[in-house]
């Protein structure tokens, strides 16, 4: 019986006009906006590589290691099409060298605040704001509506059970709204295919599951539109208490929880800890320049009555022991940094998990975040690369190190108000930079994106099963007269 | 005949549940979002008087302005937490130097991702999505609801013309809906006041002009559903249509438009200009360790002004240096940013198809967070580096005074007493002060676009008219 109510039920929505337009804009709307993350990503690749191929092109055209200057750059990765998340937010590249602090800076919507303007209209956003609306208006009567035009008197004239009565009608429906939804996603694959974009199996998978967690998500609301309709009387009053459910669960319960858990949990800011470090570094560098000039005082206090060849030799003895404090230094304030940012990371973190966990009491959040995870676009992205990116500072700068040479200014005076300068720089060499350590992007695969994005995607199921539940216990409960 | 009239509609709106619903979420909304807004600016502003602190007191723990890593910060403006903007995506400190090109870094998004993930809830906002929603949902069935329900035939059942019911009808809407509107916009200016946020005169005319363009944007699309209503027999289809409307409005035709312009005028990506401003840095480091290297081979062995002689050739060669490329990235620079311009006229032309994308640069422009915005505060921060340098200059001289001390300090002993410093005194540095666009250039800027919501609404109300006096009846 319930088969019978179902097909019923989508041949109603089929052949109704709401049908034809929320299929059509939800086609257009989804078709669009992959469409256009495949032209922004190919730009981002375009623009990665040639940004590679410059920086390598001028390090290979300078006389010698010391005038090379490296960066390493945050790679595309195609799952960004789906979601662009916070990816056009953080840099795109940080400079990598013993002096220099990583820190990602030009940004997509710093370097282009154009684009920041309207920002960017990507699947996720299409399934968060426009699906979830279609959802509600597909289902706000699917039983008061019913019971205003008569039939559901009608059909209750006949030997038909409640149960299956509800379960065709939610069957119908769910078809109704979620067959051009995947029709959709399935266009975009083959856009995807056709455009010759770099997609490999773990990416296939990982837009399986954000096509289901979408299609989770949409049904999710209409069970939420079916509980309301099944609650109320008149359509029009569950129209209006779907759209103010819609509004706070959409709108205002993640940016709210953010706000809060940014009030709830100050962390310092980065200007304050990179202050912090600035001045520690200043500190210990100016430390060690005294210490260098003492030293010096004291090495060559007897230098004066040295024959030339003693002398080379005691400066010689005396500039290794330079190299050695130095680096030693060095390593003090890098571990300093890293015990100040690791500190810095922790509080972020709490804050964070605060504002995710209240966000989370809305099934758009959860969508919103299991989203992001599963496209590598999340809040981690930054972390990542930061990460990554330090990891292969230290590897850059021991190689750069051995590699550079010393560059001295030495000015002497040899009594008797003679005074004799001289430089020394590094003799020019070939610069091959296939000896140089190459920068690795940190791994972000099928597995990490996946349970990255469980809790969200059990959560978003949990609350899915609630709204079924609701409905159909509501619905058996329903007045009919 | 045309007050009973109006005053049947606003009896209707007002003790409608529709309108008691929507509009308790549109308050709440427009309330919620002064109310972020404020508490972003105080958080910003708490942000901002530490970030000068840490900065003062890292500087004090010195004792040679050389060592200085001066560091200056945007201050955050009222109005840019109310229209966000760009503002959240463009860096807010740069590390002052008094020569070389200054950057912005540190943008609010960059720096805090989890802001960036849902955004913050700005007027802006609330106004583009929630305002244009509320009108659509007021305005789609005004005329085909009423036949749909009978009623509409019942008035004409008595003598009234046409043109006074479409005219009550459009604006028993537009005041019913309205004024609650600007009543609860004007509970959030209340809002601003009883927190103490600080408004200029200037402020404040900026703010009423984006709360009547606010509201031109939600009777454009009123007066734009009211037509379609009148155009269409249904009014579930006239749902549909202006739903259909508002998703290309307010979605695709603002964010489609940037991209068709990127087609249209390409710009070479920034990248390319950085890659040839460090080409360049790194050739001139190149020639000047040459040119050091040789000065060294000529004067192998002088008397004691040696090192002066050095210090003063260091200091030509950088000034040099300095002036070469401030001429060469300004020159960069400029290109890219013409190129940009003509791009930013293409996208922005294009988006106002959309009335809500028209709303949205109105506002960007009147707080002062358009897309320019990042131009204007890095000529702020030009301005000031030649504060800067001139400060600096004076408190250092020149290179051949510094190479000097330190010869000193390295040779004798007497550096143990010129150790014992004095630690420097922050206050001395000039202050860094943003000028302020002046509101003559933010209205103009901003006029065209209040004056094309007005157009719109005008001519969106002529279609109405018009298609009524067309509508059948029966």
């Amino acid at each position: 019986m319930w088969k019978f109510i179902a097909e019923r039920e989508l041949r109603d929505h089929l052949q109704s006009t709401r049908f034809l337009v929320a299929a059509g804009v939800t086609v257009l709307l989804l078709v669009t906006s992959i469409w256009l993350g495949i032209a922004y990503y190919k730009g981002r690749v375009a623009q990665y590589e040639q940004g590679v191929q410059m920086m390598m092109d001028l390090a290979s055209q300078q006389q010698n290691w010391m005038s090379v200057s490296m960066g390493a750059w945050r790679k595309p990765d195609a799952m960004e099409i789906f979601t662009n998340g916070i990816n056009s937010d953080i840099g795109r590249y940080s400079e990598v060298g013993q002096y220099r602090d990583v820190r990602l800076v030009r940004s997509e919507y710093s370097d282009d605040p154009m684009l920041a303007a309207f920002q960017f209209l990507d699947p996720t956003f299409v399934v968060l704001i426009v699906l979830s609306l279609i959802a509600i208006l597909f289902t706000y009567n699917a039983i008061n509506g019913e019971k205003e035009s008569g039939t559901l008197k009608l059909v209750f004239a006949n030997r038909v059970s409640k149960a299956e009565y509800i379960l065709g009608k939610l069957t119908g429906s769910w078809l109704a709204v979620l067959a051009p939804v995947l029709i959709a996603f399935l266009i975009g694959a083959l856009l995807v295919i056709l455009s010759g974009v770099d997609f490999d199996a773990s990416h296939w998978g990982r837009y399986a599951i954000l096509i289901f967690t979408s299609i989770m998500y949409a049904t999710c609301f209409m069970l939420l539109g079916v509980f309301v309709s099944a609650l109320t009387h008149r359509s029009s009053v569950s129209f209006l208490v779907l759209l103010v459910v819609w509004i706070c669960a959409v709108l205002i319960v993640p940016k709210a929880a953010t706000m809060l858990a940014g009030q709830a949990m100050p962390v310092p800011t980065a200007d304050e800890i990179e202050s912090r470090i600035t001045s520690y570094s200043t500190q210990a560098r100016t430390e060690f320049f005294t210490e260098m000039g003492k030293r010096a005082r004291e090495r060559f206090k007897d230098t004066g009555t040295m024959s030339q060849e003693e002398r080379q030799k005691v400066y010689d003895a005396w500039s290794k022991e330079n190299q050695e404090k130095q680096k030693e230094n060095e390593q003090k304030i890098g571990e300093y940094t890293a015990r100040i940012y690791e500190d810095y990371y922790n509080q972020k973190q709490q804050q964070e998990l605060l504002a995710f966990s209240l966000a989370k009491l809305s099934p758009a959040s959860q969508y919103q975040l299991a989203a992001m995870r599963l496209c590598g676009t999340d809040t981690g992205l930054k972390k990542r690369y930061e990460d990554a990116m330090k990891a292969y500072k230290t590897q850059y700068s021991n190689f750069a190190m051995q590699k550079s040479g010393m560059f001295n200014i030495r000015i002497q005076s040899s009594g008797r108000g003679a005074t004799t300068g001289s430089m020394t720089t590094p003799p020019p060499t070939k610069i091959d930079l296939s000896e140089m350590p190459k920068f690795g992007d940190p791994p972000y695969g099928f597995a990490e994106s996946v349970s990255a994005s469980l809790v969200d995607e059990g959560l978003l199921a949990l609350f899915t099963i609630l709204a079924f539940v609701g409905a159909f216990v509501a619905f058996l409960r329903y007045d009919m007269r | 005949m045309l007050k009973i009239l109006l005053e049947k509609d606003l009896r209707d709106i007002i003790y409608s549940t529709k309108f008691s619903i929507t509009f308790g979420a549109a308050a709440v909304l427009v309330l919620l979002s002064f109310y972020v807004g404020i508490r972003n600016y105080q958080e910003s502003m708490r942000e901002f008087e530490a970030a000068k602190a840490n900065d003062a007191a890292s500087i004090s723990a010195l004792t040679d302005w050389r060592q200085a890593q001066h560091r200056v910060f945007r201050k955050p403006q009222p109005l840019q937490v109310l229209v966000s903007g760009v503002t959240n995506d463009v860096g807010r400190t740069t590390d002052m130097r008094s020569s070389g090109e200054l950057n912005l870094i540190n943008s609010r998004f960059s720096v805090d991702p989890l802001f960036a993930v849902f955004r913050f809830l700005d007027l802006n906002f609330v106004v583009v999505i929630v305002f244009s929603l509320f009108g659509i949902l007021f305005g789609y069935d005004a005329i085909n609801g009423e036949k749909e329900t009978g009623t509409l035939k019942l008035v004409f059942a008595n003598r009234v013309s046409r043109a006074h019911f479409i005219l009550s009808k459009a604006l028993g809407s537009l005041i019913a809906l309205g004024i609650p509107l600007l009543i609860s916009l004007l509970v959030g200016c209340l809002l601003l006041l009883t927190f103490g946020i600080p408004l200029s005169g200037e402020e404040w005319v900026r703010l009423l002009l984006t709360i009547l363009a606010g509201l031109l944007c939600f009777g454009v699309f009123l007066t734009l559903s009211v037509m379609i209503s009148a155009l269409v027999a249904r009014s579930s289809v006239s749902f549909l249509l202006s739903l259909v409307v508002w998703i290309f409005a307010v979605l695709i035709v603002p964010k489609g438009s940037i991209l068709l312009a990127s087609r249209i005028a390409t710009v070479p990506n920034l990248d390319q200009v950085e890659t040839q401003k460090r080409k360049f840095t790194t050739d001139r480091w190149q020639r000047n360790m040459q040119a050091m290297q040789q000065w060294f081979r000529m004067y192998s062995m002088t008397d004691t002004s040696l090192i002066t002689r050095f210090g003063v050739f260091q200091d030509s060669m950088m000034k040099a240096t300095e002036k070469e490329r401030s001429e060469f990235f300004g020159r960069l620079n400029e290109d890219w940013r013409n190129k940009k311009d003509w791009q930013e006229k293409w996208a922005f032309g294009l988006s106002r198809l959309s009335p809500s994308a028209v709303f949205q640069i109105a506002a960007m422009n009147l707080a002062g967070t358009d897309v320019e915005m990042k131009f204007r505060y890095l000529q702020e921060v030009d301005r000031y580096q030649d504060t800067y340098a001139k400060f600096i200059q004076e408190k250092t001289g020149s290179m051949a005074e510094y190479m000097r001390v330190v010869i000193r300090r390295y040779s004798s002993d007497q550096s143990q007493q010129e150790e014992k410093q004095k630690p420097l005194n922050p206050a001395d540095i000039p202050e860094f002060v943003e000028q302020q666009r002046p509101l003559g250039e933010t209205v103009a800027a901003s006029l065209f676009d209040v004056g094309l919501l007005a157009v719109l609404n005008t001519l969106f109300f002529a279609g109405a008219f018009a298609s009524f006096l067309k509508f059948d009846l029966r």
